[in-house]
């Protein structure tokens, strides 16, 4: 997939967005995978992958093993939640027809998950690239959630340039 | 006193823009210092964004990583 499989326009006070018929599903299920994950739905929940996983979604917020599951305990199940929402209504958004037509101010929405389910399929540490399926899986992700930005603050085109 | 702030780190996955989007719209910074502050994560690794109290540093935290950025708390004493 690429670039071209997706495109993102503001019209008015709504953003218009246009996925490819073959790549509803993969990104359907990276946005499934990441909504299981939120709820805990994953069958091994000690599984060596899954805490790896779970670092990259989530890294530490503390160095200190105490200080990181007090802060887990503050902070942990509302931020998953609110995540897990805003995942549901994307799901919602991609089982419907296209285009998908959102709220301008509701398309935080898009722009957190996607950021967040590429991190299912790649590492923070690891540059993107599409020498896998996983890290192309990634690579659109990015790439959807660069368009959906750009489409919303065209201002920010510039940003990174010096 | 404890001096308690946001603490943002350089990934390979989150682009210039998405980092200054978020710096602007959700940390509330002014665009000028969004930039800024995406260009120290850039340069130095991290970059101390925001400092306030543990409870308002620790709500950042969250609200940052789940735009998938790599933030955490920090502190020191004064």
């Amino acid at each position: 997939m690429t670039e071209t499989h997706f495109t993102a326009e503001l019209d008015g006070d709504e953003l218009v967005l246009t996925l490819a018929a073959d790549a509803v599903q993969p990104v359907r299920t990276a946005v499934e995978l990441l909504a299981d994950h939120l709820e805990d739905k994953w069958v091994n929940q000690w599984s060596p992958q899954r805490r790896v996983v779970r670092k990259d979604l989530f890294p530490p917020a503390y160095k200190s093993r105490t200080a990181q599951e007090q802060y887990e305990q503050r902070h942990g199940a509302a931020a998953k939640a609110d995540l897990l929402a805003a995942a549901q209504r994307v799901l919602a958004a991609l089982a419907g027809s296209q285009p998908m037509r959102c709220p301008a101010d509701a398309s935080d929405d898009w722009i957190r998950v996607l950021g967040v389910a590429r991190l299912l399929y790649t590492h923070r540490d690891r540059p993107l690239s599409n020498d896998t399926l996983r890290a192309q899986a990634a690579n659109f992700l990015s790439a959807m959630q660069h368009e959906v930005l750009i489409a919303l603050r065209p201002e920010l085109t510039e940003v990174g340039k010096r | 006193m404890t001096d308690w702030h946001v603490v943002v780190h350089n990934d390979e996955v989150n682009t210039f823009q998405v980092v200054v989007d978020v710096f602007h719209r959700v940390v509330g910074l002014p665009m000028e210092d969004a930039v800024a502050g995406m260009w120290r994560v850039h340069d130095q690794g991290s970059a101390k964004i925001s400092a306030t109290g543990r409870d308002a540093a620790e709500a950042m935290v969250a609200r940052l990583q789940g735009y998938g950025l790599d933030a955490a708390v920090g502190w020191a004493e004064s």
